[in-house]
């Protein structure tokens, strides 16, 4: 039965509200509440350890859950986890099906776990192959298709109840980039086809580019939610502008200075001004360098990169730039190295 | 639309039935369980069954049916948990919709199973070593197979399920090891004192007793309704145990 609290969901099929866990001494989640709606591809993004697993295997209810509801289509999680799992599909960033077993004895098996009769499993397993593309592979053991078939086999595992919701966790990870791009196009084919997708992910890019909204997790905490579009606005409040001159002299560095901003190279100014005050700054900056004569060969305004993004967005330390020094760096003044 | 309470009995069948094919498939003719489940018991049937004749066939031959029992139930459910796990099919089962108890009983009955097979070979052989073999109360014979079967792979499922597959192996060797010496084949006299009280605490003394009185109608260490009750005993706490350890699976 649905649970009636929560049976106005608001085309919200998953409702997280208030989920922690701990194991041991560790917090895997804090306090973690977000929404995902209906045919919309959610992206957990993290670092290594951050929770994104655990919170994905409490919402498919693999996970004993000690604070916290999670609601699957109106089904409290902890009370109906069979429901859950006929109404959901689980990819797991490991390859999870038996390895020394053809695909379609995998897939029949997997089927039958469902309760699925035989001839209407064969229908779906060849509808499946033909949409994930692993046709000619079928009759083959599954611990002989390389990493990117895999994970399109386990990707029909996953489908093959027709769930209208489908959790990936790490679904790229190790594959290559042929592998990956035909992962995002399969991924995207089945938001298409109406299924609503959380994933969980380490790239940056992959989660920018492909979802709908983002989520980022850090140390068990929700460090934000929202679309892509508004993350990175949310961030580029500061622009970094470079301006390539001829000559450097010596009271240029001190005005520059005085700007805010350093000198590269010799002959690369770079400032990082809010954007409210580039027009003033960039004026009084090259009427000063008109005056001493100094020739601008190219000006080049940087927008933030997603790991730029990502980086701030988490308060994670850029390695790279942290043993550097570099203080091109746009991140310098967000982050305390 | 709904099903009725008697297809929702036949779908868990079905699933249960769907796990235990495949374990069959997959895990019955894998090397650690042929060697050890099979070939080792009878290679000790063949040798003991022959050279161990002066300690007498009511010792020897109940003997070695429960080592049997034990090798054959221990293996197979080792290798079908141990290898699910290991190659991460387990988790495609944890993220189905079937219940603990479900997986519980699918592993169990591909041991009991394996379990009597290995037994029924192990007749076989005896039966060829000391001519027809006829039991004076089978019902205790039977009570003693079934119970050892399930307790044996109930032993097996419990040790793979909290340890990798490697590390299983050798504490199962141990217990199995430690069993051949105190179960039931030498008398409890012979054996040295300190170790006695260890007798006493292994299931397979009274898994020998029970198929001991089925076939000669003589025990070792307690009467064969008080050994029936231990093995009720043993197979219900093994139960709750593994039972409990495959529900941390499914929800750690």
């Amino acid at each position: 039965m649905i649970d009636q609290e929560i049976k106005d969901t608001d085309n919200n099929v998953i409702i997280v509200r208030n989920l922690s866990k701990k194991y041991g001494q560790v917090q895997a989640l804090k306090n973690v509440s977000f929404n995902v709606k209906r045919g919309e591809l959610f992206s957990l993004l993290g670092p290594n350890g951050a929770g994104k697993t655990t919170l994905l295997r409490a919402i498919t209810g693999s996970l004993r859950i000690p604070r916290g509801k999670v609601f699957i289509e109106g089904y409290d999680v902890s009370k109906h986890k069979i429901r859950i799992k006929e109404i959901t599909g689980f990819v797991s960033e490991n390859h999870m099906l038996f390895p020394e077993i053809k695909v379609i004895d995998n897939l029949l098996f997997v089927s039958k776990l469902h309760g699925l009769d035989s001839s209407k499993a064969r229908e779906r397993i060849m509808e499946l192959a033909e949409l994930l593309g692993f046709k000619d592979f079928l009759y083959r053991k599954y611990d002989k298709l390389s990493k990117g078939f895999k994970r399109r086999v386990d990707i029909a595992s996953a489908l093959i109840h027709s769930p209208r919701i489908l959790i990936l966790d790490e679904p790229t990870g190790g594959l290559d980039l042929h592998s990956s791009i035909t992962l995002r196009e399969i991924i995207s084919e089945l938001i298409r086809n109406g299924v609503t997708i959380v994933m969980a992910t380490h790239y940056i890019a992959e989660a920018m580019n492909i979802s709908n909204r983002v989520l980022i997790l850090v140390n068990g905490e929700v460090k934000n939610i929202g679309e892509p579009s508004e993350l990175r606005k949310m961030l580029s409040k500061t622009l970094s502008i470079e301006i390539n001159v001829d000559d450097i002299k010596s009271d240029l560095v001190k005005v520059v200075n005085e700007m805010g901003g350093i000198i590269r190279s010799n002959k690369i100014i770079v400032l990082e001004l809010k954007i409210d005050e580039v027009a003033n700054k960039l004026n009084e900056l090259l009427q000063y360098l008109s005056q001493r004569n100094i020739m601008i060969r190219g000006i080049s305004v940087k927008e933030l990169t997603w790991e730029e993004v990502y980086l701030m967005l988490t308060g994670l330390k850029c390695p790279y730039y942290k043993n550097r020094k570099c203080y091109s760096c746009p991140l310098m003044r967000e982050m305390q190295f | 639309m709904p099903i009725n309470e008697g297809d929702a009995v036949l779908i868990r069948t079905s699933i249960i039935l769907a796990i235990f094919i495949k374990d069959i498939r997959q895990y019955y003719g894998k090397a650690p369980t042929i060697s050890w489940g099979l070939l080792f018991p009878a290679t000790l049937i063949v040798l003991l069954g022959y050279y161990g004749a002066g300690l007498g066939s009511y010792r020897v031959i109940p003997s070695l049916l429960g080592i049997t029992l034990l090798f054959s139930g221990t293996s197979m459910t080792h290798v079908a948990m141990g290898f699910d796990k290991a190659s991460g099919g387990i988790e495609t089962l944890i993220h189905s919709p079937i219940h603990p108890v479900e997986l519980l009983i699918a592993k169990i009955m591909g041991g009991v199973i394996f379990g009597l097979l290995g037994v029924s070979i192990g007749t076989a052989i005896l039966w060829g070593l000391y001519g027809s073999l006829q039991a004076i109360n089978p019902v205790f014979l039977w009570i003693g197979i079934i119970f050892g079967s399930i307790i044996f792979s109930l032993l097996g499922l419990l040790i793979s399920s909290v340890l990798d597959v490697i590390q299983a192996v050798m504490v199962l060797n141990a217990l199995r090891f430690l069993m051949i010496f105190l179960g039931g084949m030498l008398p409890k006299e012979l054996l040295p004192e300190i170790v006695q009280p260890l007798a006493y605490i292994l299931p397979i003394s009274y898994v020998n007793d029970l198929i001991r009185y089925g076939i000669y109608n003589l025990f070792d260490y307690v009467d064969p309704i008080s050994a029936t009750i231990i093995a009720v005993i043993y197979t219900i706490v093994l139960l709750l145990i593994v039972y409990r350890v495959i529900d941390k699976c499914f929800n750690p």
